[in-house]
């Protein structure tokens, strides 16, 4: 019996192995010539990207340490003092940073609570509950600043919130006379302005929830709280996690909406810190204040989204 | 051969007209816009409001460009209070207009515009007009108001007034008092008010009025620690503001309306009375009331009168040394400044604004006007020139203000307004 052992393959050998070969590292042209396909695809958009994201960036880093004022070509290194500034109370950016946090927590609850509830009682087929869709998202379409301008009309002291409340027999409400209000009346005006998105992606996100799952659970006896609560919720987690985050971010950078609502005031109690940076920083020519609100934003935003993120994918991750 | 001669020749010769020309028009000239061989579209940045629409001011450009073949003026307009920070958005962009206006020119920032005091025009100007010589940055003319406005008067509704039994008009913050309970008898609102710029310039109009008679360079005193906002005229001045929130006669909502919604509520007899300053006689023109209209003099804190007006530049033209076309520009601004009929006049006019001496015709409530500022001191506002207040400071003013609303007593929003200018003095850029 002749046994014979399977001969291993064999590898091509090394270029100019032996004697006097010289080893030439990596191919390098041949990594050129793979990559410059996705280089060449990629490239448009990545320069388009650098010179309206990275650029301005790094610029308004830069800026955020001199005393610019937007309109000499000269500007003077001052250190952190502008980043002093910004974390000062009166003049600084401490209150619109209070503001801030205030609306974007409020909102983002507001917002997810409510289009969730909606996605809820919408997700059924029908051109009635078509047409409900189309009547919570149109708010989405309409710009913050005429969203501003519209519930200014209706809220101001002779608006007709006013006359219907009077015509109600009851009192003058304080709309957006009261800081309280005022804000109060942003986070509603903001969550008006927003729902549609929402229940856009969270209906998206029920649709892909396979429907024997919930018939599965209606067989076993389980009551709607309980199929909202055990099967779609946990399978809703990874929408849950971009909504909470895409509204997140969006709320930290409101200013349009406060801009025409309310102007910042009454006394400046519902400035935002974007409107902090742009309404004041920018419109007095404190480029460098203004800068300096803006990277303080930014790593407020970028640490608030990460921590959210990380904690949403330990939550999805104990659920799966 | 002698085609290319007769070429060469053409072209020598058009070469030269076009030196002469712009040696010619180089040249300082009187009050009349010279004509030239520059070409160029020029851009002029403008304040659009109700009553200065884009026809106004394009009538304006037709006159320049009728002397000036091969120039085009294009109209930039931007409106309200981002007038000035619009401009430095332009010119901070790259794409800075030539001819502008709403920026305060201060000893920080002048060196961004061009200094006109080499042009023996604006020396002239100077020399007539003492708005300019307010303006003036050590020595340097940067802008060349071409009219002004007088900011401490006070519209009344007539006939709501012979209602009330009012006979003469207060001169006196306890006459006026007085005149407002008697107004919110008949159950209409004293004073019109609105948030936005309003409440701080009244505020501003009620103090100034009486630091006036004693102290023009209040800014310049306040920078250097010598006066203060409280325990003076301003807080008076917001002492009394807040007196007449609290008892209604400035209506409790009123900084949540616009500006230009109480402007239209007086217009239609809403309101008594309306301290503004006398831009609004354009409204008055644009918008005849159904009820006629009288104006007097804010009253002094002390009751001494006549009470000195303040003014401030209505048509303010500047150029930023950005400007692509600056010889065309410093032409335009020339013919901007002193062609009364073509270029001063139709603005003034639209905007109800004056000048030393009327350029049309007033009716019974800018002879008021008139007469009011020839019976008092005009005297150049604050902010202008050396005397300057920290960038902000009438944005700050205006949102400070309406802590009057939420309760804050006048002692403490004196007290939020010299911390404010404490930390800000010095940012005048």
């Amino acid at each position: 019996m002749v046994v014979t052992a399977d001969r291993p393959p064999t590898l091509p050998s090394p270029v100019g192995t032996g004697a006097g070969a010289v080893n030439r590292g990596p191919d390098i042209s041949r990594w050129l010539r793979s990559a410059a396909p996705t280089a060449t695809m990629a490239g448009p958009a990545f320069a388009l990207f650098t010179i309206l994201m990275i650029v301005p960036l790094i610029m308004a880093i830069c800026y955020s340490f001199t005393n610019w004022n937007s309109l000499s070509s000269t500007l003077q290194f001052v250190g952190l003092a502008n980043y002093r500034k910004v974390f000062s109370g009166g003049a600084g950016m401490m209150r619109p940073l209070v503001v801030t946090g205030v609306l974007s927590l409020a909102g983002t609850v507001v917002i997810n609570v409510v289009a969730v509830t909606l996605a809820m009682l919408m997700n059924r087929p029908g051109r009635l509950y078509k047409l409900y869709r189309s009547a919570v998202f149109y708010p989405y379409v309409v710009s913050a600043i005429i969203s501003g301008f519209l519930w200014s009309a209706i809220l101001n002291p002779q608006g007709a919130a006013e006359h219907l409340l009077h015509g109600l027999g009851l009192g003058a409400a304080p709309f957006l006379t009261n800081g309280n209000w005022a804000v109060g009346c942003l986070v509603l005006v903001i969550s008006w302005n927003s729902i549609g998105f929402s229940l856009v992606l969270y209906l998206a996100g029920m649709q892909t929830i396979p429907s024997e799952l919930i018939e599965a659970g209606q067989v076993d006896g389980a009551g709607p709280w309980r199929r909202f609560h055990d099967i779609i919720w946990p399978l809703l987690s990874s929408t849950v996690t971009v909504n909470i985050v895409l509204v997140l971010i969006g709320l930290f950078q409101t200013y349009a909406l406060v801009l025409a609502l309310t102007n910042g005031g009454p006394d400046g109690q519902t400035q935002t810190v974007a409107y902090q940076i742009l309404a004041i920083g920018y419109a007095n020519g404190e480029l460098g204040y203004a800068c300096a609100g803006s990277v303080v934003l930014m790593v407020g935003t970028a640490a608030l989204a990460a921590a959210v993120i990380g904690y949403r994918r330990r939550k999805e991750s104990s659920l799966t | 051969m002698k085609r290319r001669s007769t070429k060469r020749l053409a072209a020598l010769a058009a070469a030269g007209l076009a030196g002469a020309g712009l040696v010619g028009c180089s040249a300082p000239h009187g009050t009349s816009s010279t004509g030239g061989n520059k070409t160029g579209t020029l851009i002029w940045y403008v304040n659009k409001t109700a009553t200065l629409t884009p026809a106004v001011y394009q009538k304006v450009a037709d006159g320049f460009t009728r002397t000036h073949p091969g120039v085009k003026v294009r109209i930039i307009n931007q409106g309200g209070q981002g007038t000035g920070p619009y401009f430095q958005t332009l010119i901070s962009s790259g794409n800075s207009p030539d001819v502008g206006t709403g920026i305060a020119i201060t000893p920080q920032n002048a060196k961004d515009f061009v200094n006109l005091a080499g042009q023996a025009w604006a020396r002239q100007a100077a020399a007539k007009n003492p708005l300019i010589r307010d303006y003036e940055i050590n020595k340097g003319i940067y802008s060349t108001p071409a009219g002004y406005q007088i900011q401490d008067l006070i519209f009344y509704n007539k006939k709501l007034f012979a209602k009330a039994h009012i006979a003469a008009v207060p001169t006196t913050y306890s006459a006026l008092t007085s005149d407002m309970a008697k107004l919110a008898k008949l159950g209409v609102t004293p004073m019109a008010d609105s948030g936005s710029f309003i409440a701080g310039s009244q505020v501003m109009a009620m103090a100034l009025s009486t630091i006036y008679q004693h102290n023009l360079l209040w800014e310049k005193d306040k920078s250097a620690g010598r006066v203060s906002f409280a325990h003076g005229p301003w807080q008076q001045a917001m002492q009394i503001y807040r007196q007449w929130i609290q008892k209604g006669y400035i209506d409790k909502g009123a900084v949540a309306l616009q500006y230009n919604t109480v402007d239209n509520d007086f217009l239609q007899g809403k309101y008594g009375m309306y301290l503004v300053a006398s831009w609004f006689t354009g409204n008055i023109a644009q918008t005849p009331p159904p009820f006629p209209v009288g104006v007097f003099s804010v009253p002094t804190l002390d009751g001494k009168t006549p009470a000195p007006q303040a003014v401030v530049a209505a048509f303010n033209w500047e150029i930023p040394t950005a400007a692509k076309h600056r010889t065309l520009a410093e032409e335009f601004v020339h013919y901007l400044s002193t062609n009364q009929k073509q270029a001063i006049a139709p603005l003034v006019k639209a905007d109800g604004d004056f000048t030393q001496k009327p350029l049309y015709h007033l009716d019974s409530v800018g002879q008021a006007i008139q007469k009011i500022a020839s019976q008092t001191k005009v005297e150049g506002v604050p902010g202008g020139g050396e005397n300057v207040e920290p960038n902000g400071f009438a944005t700050y003013m205006d949102q400070v203000v309406q802590g009057l609303w939420g309760g804050k007593s006048a002692a403490e929003v004196a007290h939020e307004l010299d911390t404010w200018w404490n930390s800000n003095k010095g940012s005048s850029s």
